[in-house]
């Protein structure tokens, strides 16, 4: 049943063993209620992946790490009533926490970035998931929060209050959407209203104007206003033409006179009011002072081109609606990269750097054999190596055979 | 609280302690000449459910009509529990629900509304702005919203700190929402009553079946007599994808399938017809489960379908595949049935291509 092992899988095996031997270090403490989780693991070089298997005591757990060295280890998000059973419903679902997942595969841009750029990008967008949706809109504080470095290219949010446990995916899907901006319906935060009209006596209209929530409105209307600000100024920055262009393509028939009325609406837009403003009722609200022509180019393109991909949070959708994940196992080694699962403070997020902090292995010198061409850096070491045999520090040993970009000589 | 506000929601825990406190028995209810009126309105709620205006408000001036009022909410659970049938207990959860609507909407005192609310789990916090009614906890509105509509998804609302702000006819909506959800968990738990009951109704029962049958068939009707592959879910597509692949279904998916098709209206034969299209289906071993689950032996307890909520906690739903009526609904049931009105008519012969390959294909 076993596949045959590479000589690389044995090295990686017994150096992962090793270091759960040298690591007494509790990692199931930060897994609660122990004995209620699956644990999932994948073995250098073997295809299958070992699940449904319950851990009694942590002790089960740390032998069964030094015994048989998983390059992957898992745990699920969901706590069972046992979790040795195969089928669902046998196992007894009592509930999971909520899951937030941001790998660098979430963010937009990070796909043409060397691997520590990527890293230092999918932990600002991470900090700001945390900070902006997890903690301040949906309220949760941060001792009801796991935080982890995945040990990859990403991060999890992971969110133990007891409330959250009982969510069902469609619960949970709504929350992801609330992160990600889908199904924003524009019309339910900011509406035209007639302030001023034009012209005079019998020949006096209505001109619209557009109030929008504040820029300290909680939850998305904040983040709607800065958007409308950064979309007008955007549009307002155009050179005439094409500001004409972008306006005659959205409208049939629109007069030249009409145009030039619109344009000087743009260029007459008090950043301040559209901030805020005080109205008599006492609600602060901000005033967008643009013909109607604007506001319904606003509201066609404010979502999908503008306000979503610049306020949003990213997320990985599928496994926040999860209500069964199985996720890293904190204080694991993860099998294509050889750093650790950490668990992290969020005051320690910002000055966290995975390829310095994350790091299990240490310097010792491993001579092997480069396969294919790579560049690595880690530990301090940094090094673009061509195919042929080289000698290294052992962290950057074990991450390039993790790759497989190298095996042991 | 005074009776004539208890009258008007009976559900709220205050109003069964009130009818606990002033003595009154179940068995007096059903058979004392003085409680007529109470077993005449309760008749009367069972079947306003299943007419288009629903439930009929009443206004109770008196002491008196409110406590026949008040009382008329348990006999009719009294009925409901004899009549033990899981459509009827929907559409009477919904009646209910949409008369406590239109009743909080025209009360004057809001802090009807808050108490109201509040008692069916809707735990209101006082609002911290000027132009909402209150605030709720982002995870309770989460539980209540009605599912269809954009304007009730969590990213259109006022979310802040974790409480979303609302209006009183937000309020409102959850509120009626709530009880909904409430009843149809409560009313299904129900034990059969025992001879009471029947005695107490021995015209009005048969009555209530009859219309109750009555919808039924139309209900039925929609299905067009056979049942439509095409029109299935995708979490059934699946599941009978699976079947015929001979995969190994988890026990939930199995048990659902045949729920859904029962509740089509096929009995125990019809279903154990439907599998036999599967090449080599062991008939017997099937047969005992399939006529369990149809209640056709053991008990006689016709298992409901799950509904996408329980799909998705067993991990039945295949949640990748969940097309644009999947949101709409919250139960497979209403799946096939809003998917079955945009279908063409059943073509008389029976289609070219094997139920299996039609199956693998829509699903």
């Amino acid at each position: 049943m076993q596949d045959e092992l590479r000589p690389q899988d044995v090295w990686l095996s017994e150096r992962f063993a090793d270091y759960y031997r040298r690591n007494p270090t509790p990692m199931p403490a930060v897994v609660e209620r122990f004995r209620e989780r699956e644990f999932g693991f994948l073995f250098h070089g073997q295809k299958f992946f070992l699940r449904h298997v319950g851990m009694p005591t942590p002790r089960e757990l740390r032998q069964f790490m030094i015994q048989r060295a998983p390059a992957h280890a898992y745990y699920s998000t969901a706590f069972y009533q046992d979790p040795n059973a195969k089928t669902m419903v046998e196992k007894g679902w009592r509930g999971a926490e909520l899951i937030f997942d941001l790998d660098a595969d979430h963010v937009p841009g990070a796909e043409k970035l060397g691997y520590r750029a990527q890293l230092e990008k999918v932990k600002d967008h991470f900090l700001r998931l945390v900070e902006d949706f997890v903690m301040r809109d949906f309220g949760f504080a941060e001792k009801d929060l796991l935080l982890t470095f995945s040990g990859g290219r990403g991060y999890h949010c992971h969110v133990l209050h007891g409330r959250a446990l009982g969510l069902n995916s469609a619960e949970r899907r709504e929350i992801v959407d609330f992160v990600t901006g889908t199904g924003l319906q524009l019309n339910a935060f900011i509406r035209p209203m007639t302030l001023r009209t034009k012209g005079f006596g019998r020949f006096q209209k209505a001109d619209n104007t557009v109030v929008i929530p504040a820029d300290d409105e909680p939850g998305w209307g904040g983040r709607i206003n800065e958007a409308i600000r950064l979309h007008l100024a955007a549009l307002k920055a155009l050179p005439a033409e094409k500001k004409d262009d972008v306006l005659r393509m959205n409208f049939n028939g629109i007069t030249k006179a009409r145009l030039l009325t619109l344009q000087k609406d743009l260029d007459h837009l008090d950043e301040d009011r559209i901030r805020g403003v005080r109205f008599p009722d006492g609600t602060r609200r901000g005033i967008v002072d643009v013909g109607v022509e604007i506001y319904k180019y606003m509201e066609r393109t404010l979502t999908f081109d503008t306000l979503v991909p610049l306020a949003k949070g990213e997320t990985d959708e599928p496994v926040t609606s999860d209500v069964k994940r199985l996720i890293r196992l904190p204080g694991s080694l993860h099998g294509k990269s050889g750093l650790r699962v950490v668990t992290l403070d969020l005051d320690d997020i910002r000055g966290f750097d995975p390829l310095a902090d994350a790091v299990a292995f240490g310097t010792e010198p491993i001579r092997i054999r480069v396969e294919k061409p790579a560049n690595v850096d880690v530990a301090g070491f940094q090094a673009d190596l061509p195919v042929g045999e080289a000698t290294v520090p052992e962290a950057a040993a074990v991450m390039l055979m993790c790759r497989g970009a190298a095996v042991p000589i | 609280m005074d009776v004539q506000l208890l009258a008007r929601y009976p559900y709220v825990p205050l109003a069964r302690e009130y009818v606990k406190a002033q003595g009154y028995q179940l068995g007096d209810l059903l058979v004392d000449a003085a409680f007529e009126r109470v077993r005449r309105r309760a008749v009367q709620r069972v079947k306003g459910s299943m007419e288009r205006d629903g439930i009929a408000d009443v206004a109770a001036a008196t002491e008196a009509e409110s406590e026949v009022e008040l009382l008329s909410y348990p006999v009719a659970r009294l009925l409901l529990a004899e009549l033990h049938d899981p459509y009827l207990t929907s559409r009477y959860a919904v009646a209910e629900s949409k008369l406590l609507n239109e009743r909080l909407s025209s009360e004057q005192d809001d802090r009807v509304v808050w108490t109201v609310a509040t008692a069916l789990g809707v735990p209101l916090e006082a609002a911290s702005d000027t132009e909402s009614f209150a605030r709720l906890h982002f995870l309770d509105f989460l539980r209540h919203a009605p599912g269809r509509d954009p304007s009730w998804k969590l990213v259109n609302q006022r979310l802040s700190a974790g409480f979303v702000s609302l209006d009183r006819a937000r309020v409102v909506r959850l509120t009626e929402q709530a009880l909904k959800d409430r009843l149809e968990d409560e009313v299904a738990e129900l034990e059969r009553p025992g001879r009471e009951v029947a005695k107490a109704f021995p015209k009005e029962l048969p009555e209530l079946t009859t219309i109750l049958a009555a919808h039924r068939a139309r209900f039925a009707q929609d299905t067009s007599g056979e049942v439509r592959i095409e029109a299935f879910p995708p979490c059934m597509k699946a599941i009978w994808g699976g079947i015929q692949a001979h995969v190994n279904i988890p026990h939930m998916g199995r048990f659902a399938i045949v729920t859904f098709l029962h509740k089509l209206g096929m009995d125990s034969e019809a279903v154990l017809k439907f599998f036999s299209q599967v090449p080599d289906f062991d008939v017997n071993k099937s047969r005992y489960q399939i006529e369990h689950i149809t209640g056709k032996i053991g008990g006689g307890t016709e298992y409901s379908t799950p509904g996408c909520s329980t799909m998705q906690t067993y991990g039945i739903c295949p949640l990748e595949q969940r097309d644009e009526v999947c949101f709409s609904i919250t139960h497979p049931l209403n799946y096939y049935r809003k998917r079955l009105r945009t279908l063409p008519p059943a073509k008389p012969s029976p289609p070219a291509t094997p139920p299996a390959q039609e199956a693998a294909n829509a699903g």
